[in-house]
């Protein structure tokens, strides 16, 4: 059954479209991520479901219960829809204490008040801010101010948690243990939970599905493995993975037999099918991760070694061969140095190759 | 459509902003639009007053009759043009001399080592906060000469030189109180813009080769810009626009510029012509509002520069130093000093010309009525008329600055709310509109229109309400714009966030948005009070015996020459004033606060 559903949700600010025609259906208990550029479309479809924004059309559910429909004068207010939500700024209260930011919201519901100091405290055990209760947020750390954020948001009990870059305002460490700390505390309360991220680390280390969005439509809905592995089309392939994917222009050509992919620079043999779903000498764009290569040194290779960068446990190693760039990447260090000559093994069941007009995947 | 209903009923329960700009668009329509309509509708038919003018005539039947009196009879000579070129003169003169001052005591502190920097800075603004008439009536107790029949002043007296009359009253010493009051705002507006340019863009210029000259003119210069074209606007319409100076010392020579010409005529119940004078009084700051916003108004960002590795190397004056001190002092002696001895001390004089220790007395301050005094007026402390007085202006001063403070948050949400929507601009326009009517025409129309019942408001004339009600609208533009500034500050986040949590509006706004606005808040709220307290053009033709505030008593004592009552009462509303400013001081940061509220 799935918990929320957007159903030709579109948003339009003037004549500027930020969300066009979009169709979603998020699980329940599921972990999702909106995952995209700046300008993507991503926070205001997250705002709509909150009820932050208001769809120009289509409609907006969740369990069932229409939040959201203009045709049929449907209307849901976003304190009625029983969710959580987590601003990019934390949105602490500065004149109110840690406690206070915790229960205002829990006062209005007029639940006794022994009752939300024992949910207080409990909260703020949850994310490890025991005894900081009385504390205003400028006395707090950034990471500490976004616990409290997480703190308040748990503590409505909602069904559904909706995060809009709750972790870009925290140093590289702390997002690092923030994201194991969200995904424990997912497991545990299981709430349906939608993040929003420009990060694609963040996306495929939290999220049970990533929805990949670019100019206000989806380009790929996929569980991180499949969206890594395959990507559906260039955009989520240059988007996602760091390096960025080589993408070499060429066609594939058989010879006796055996399929090659070329162009004027490199020729990479596939694997010998008895025949390529790929027709040879269509224009097409092959794709092949920095990790799914390999490289040896031979002063007769026909690649150069333009650059090596080191990042401890892994080195990023850039070759060139004629017109074309190629980013392979090693674990640990490396003897290789720049100028050397190298050979390289690509391998062969990594390899995604993509319509060069559609963009999308063939294979 | 019943959906449609349904859909919008239970967006609008949900949406404080929206039900919060429908009702701003009804009030503000009804005290600010329709008042308008009905100033254009007035100056388009005949009214009582012209019964006896024209023969044949019909109350309210269609006419231009008071355009053609205005600007095609005989009567426009004195009655239009020269009124028309007085105003002019003494708006430019006033704001050339103005901003003279201003800039270069603004320089003189920001960028200068001048000693007592912060003495002087507090000093020099106290014109900004009294009355700008007060300075008027000090200069009569100094230059005012006998030939109009009042009292010699002290000049005259100690010195038994006679004053010219270009000197007592005219032209002249109006421009010349007028710069001394309005020079303050000069002097925010540039000391702000001058705080916020980094000394080393101008040491880069020096740099790359530009000269003293050229700097100024090349990178300064138009780093000031913004700030320059705010003062000159708001000097130039304010000088134009106001009563009181030019009333004190133009009248007895029958020195008309617009306002008072305006007062002089809706006094003699000829609302027809005054409502024309005040229509082109209305047009002249539009078009220099507008002027201003053409040349100046994309260039605004100059002005929002970050401070980032700010530093600012102020010049050495050397052997100026003394002697621009010297100058400094006699300055303040001349400006505040001077004046505010002068009018206590006259107070004390039993005889207004006669300046013997002889002739000291305590009469004007707790003397019981006297009938071969002063027309029997007894003494300010015993005076039931001047403590009631005291009572009503402070009871306007605070009423006005609550709901003014409250309004103009409730408008700044509303507008920053809606941002980006018709409905959001409409409101913020209309917000502003009241800065453009000249206060005694705006009053002239509240007159007209609320002296009988409309829809469910009962006939205010006469009644304390109408003058609170006509001060709140006519500060509006104020308080609505520290309430947009103080909303945009406050992330929307924060609101957003109790919304989802189900805090009602009310709380959100007492617990969320009220608290984090409070400094904005309580300086806008103070700066409401004083600017309510020394209201006098706005108030003037709405006052009756029994709603008497200190402004209009003092005017009516002064012109009954009755000189140290008028005096005293002066002193009286200083005194509260100066405590409010002081309170302001106390409450919140100022520095940022008073360049803002300048608008």
């Amino acid at each position: 059954m799935s918990k929320i559903e957007l159903k030709n949700i579109t948003k339009k600010y003037g004549k500027v479209t930020a969300v066009s025609d979009m169709d979603l259906s998020i699980n329940e208990g599921e972990f999702l991520t909106l995952l995209g550029p700046s300008g993507c479309g991503k926070t205001t479809t997250l705002r709509m479901i909150a009820g932050l924004e208001e769809p120009t059309s289509g409609e907006l559910s969740s369990d069932g219960k229409t939040l959201f429909s203009r045709d049929s004068g449907i209307y849901v207010p976003p304190e009625k829809r029983n969710l959580g939500f987590m601003f990019q700024s934390y949105a602490l209260w500065p004149h109110m204490t840690v406690r206070k930011n915790i229960s205002l919201g829990l006062e209005t519901r007029k639940i006794a008040r022994d009752l939300i100091n024992e949910k207080v405290r409990r909260v703020l055990d949850k994310v490890q801010l025991k005894g900081y209760d009385a504390r205003y947020p400028s006395e707090l750390s950034g990471g500490q101010q976004q616990r409290v954020a997480l703190a308040r948001m748990i503590a409505a009990e909602s069904a559904i948690f909706l995060m809009d870059e709750p972790l870009s305002n925290l140093d590289a460490m702390l997002r690092v243990d923030m994201r194991s700390e969200l995904k424990r505390l997912h497991k545990e309360l299981n709430a349906t939970s939608v993040y929003v991220t420009h990060d694609q680390v963040e996306a495929l280390t939290l999220s049970d599905r990533i929805v990949v969005m670019n100019e206000g439509m989806i380009m790929q809905s996929a569980a991180p493995e499949e969206l890594y592995l395959k990507p559906a089309n260039l955009f989520v392939a240059k988007f996602v993975g760091s390096p960025r994917i080589n993408l070499l222009a060429g066609s594939v050509s058989s010879e006796g037999g055996k399929y090659y992919f070329k162009n004027s620079d490199v020729s990479i043999p596939l694997n010998s099918l008895d025949s390529t779903p790929v027709p040879p000498g269509k224009e097409i764009i092959a794709g092949i991760r920095s990790e799914d290569i390999s490289i040896t040194k031979n002063d007769s290779g026909d690649y150069r070694i333009y650059s090596v960068l080191p990042a401890g446990s892994e080195t990023i190693i850039n070759v060139i061969k004629g017109e074309t760039h190629i980013t392979v990447k090693v674990s640990g260090f490396t003897s290789l140095a720049m100028d050397n000559m190298v050979d390289l093994v690509f391998n062969r069941d990594k390899i995604s190759f993509y319509d060069r007009d559609t963009e999308k995947l063939i294979y | 459509m019943q959906q449609k209903i349904q859909f919008y009923t239970s967006k609008l329960k949900s949406k404080p902003e929206i039900i919060l700009s429908i009702i701003f668009v009804a009030v503000f329509a009804f005290l600010i639009v329709v008042p308008f309509v009905q100033m254009i509708y007035t100056t388009l038919t005949y009214q009582s007053y012209d019964l006896r003018l024209e023969r044949g005539a019909e109350e309210g039947a269609f006419t231009l009759f008071h355009y053609k009196r205005m600007f095609g009879s005989d009567l426009t000579k004195s009655h239009f043009l020269k009124p028309f070129w007085n105003s002019i003169k003494v708006g430019v003169s006033v704001t050339l001399i103005a901003m003279i001052i201003g800039s270069l005591l603004a320089w003189l502190f920001v960028r200068t080592d001048i000693p007592y920097r912060k003495f002087f800075q507090t000093i020099i603004v106290v014109p900004y906060m009294i009355p700008s008439w007060v300075i008027a009536l000090a200069w009569q107790l100094f230059f005012q000469n006998t030939r109009t029949g009042g009292q010699a002043g002290v000049i005259t007296a100690l010195f038994g030189i006679n004053i010219p009359d270009w000197l007592s009253y005219g032209f002249v010493p109006i421009v010349i109180c007028l710069a001394l009051h309005y020079y303050s705002y000069t002097f925010l507006l540039m000391s702000g813009a001058l705080r916020t340019i980094d000394s080393e863009l101008e040491e880069a210029g020096s740099i790359g080769g530009l000269t003293r000259s050229q700097i100024l003119m090349k990178i300064t210069f138009p780093l000031v810009l913004p700030a320059l074209g705010s003062s000159f606007v708001l000097t130039v319409t304010r000088s134009m626009g106001t009563f009181g100076t030019p009333a004190l010392l133009g009248l007895p020579v029958r020195f008309f510029t617009i306002p008072t010409q305006i007062y002089a005529m809706i006094n003699s119940r000829n609302m027809g012509d005054g409502f024309v004078l005040a229509l082109v009084l209305i047009i002249l700051a539009a078009t220099f509002i507008s002027i201003n916003n053409k040349i100046i108004g994309v260039r605004k960002s100059f002005v929002t520069m970050k401070g980032k590795g700010f530093r600012s190397n102020p010049m050495k004056l050397g052997k100026l130093r003394p002697f621009l001190l010297v100058v400094l002092l006699i300055f303040i002696l001349c400006l505040i000093v001077f004046p505010i001895v002068m009018l206590a001390w006259s107070t004390f004089m039993l005889l207004p010309d006669d300046y013997s220790f002889s002739n000291l007395t305590m009469h004007f301050w707790a003397g019981k009525s006297d009938a071969t005094i002063a027309s029997g007026e007894p003494g300010v402390f015993l005076n039931k008329g001047i403590i009631g007085g005291t009572i009503n202006s402070i009871k306007l001063g605070v009423i006005a600055a609550v709901v003014n403070a409250f309004l103009g948050l409730l408008i700044g949400y509303t507008v920053v709310k809606n941002r980006g929507t018709k409905l959001s601009q409409v409101i913020e326009a209309v917000a502003f509109a009241p800065y453009v009517f000249p206060s005694i025409a705006f009053s002239a129309i509240y007159l007209s229109m609320f002296s009988r019942s409309v829809g469910p408001i009962p006939a205010l004339y006469g009644t304390f309400s109408l003058m609170v009600l006509i001060v709140i609208v006519k500060n509006l533009p104020f308080s609505s714009r520290s309430g947009i500034s103080a909303m945009l500050q406050v992330d929307k986040s924060l609101e957003e966030t109790a919304s989802i949590q189900g805090i009602p509006f009310m709380k959100r706004f007492r617990l969320i948005i009220l608290p984090l606005c409070k400094s904005g808040f309580l300086s806008g709220m103070i700066l409401t009070f004083i600017t309510a307290m020394r209201e006098l053009s706005l108030v003037i033709l709405l006052v009756t015996p029994s709603t008497r505030l200190l402004t209009t008593m003092i005017f009516s004592y002064e012109t009954q020459e009755q000189e140290q009552h008028s005096n005293a009462v002066t002193l009286i509303l200083l005194l509260i004033i100066i405590m409010a400013n002081v309170l302001i001081k106390v409450l919140v940061n100022r520095k940022s606060e008073e360049t803002m509220n300048l608008g």
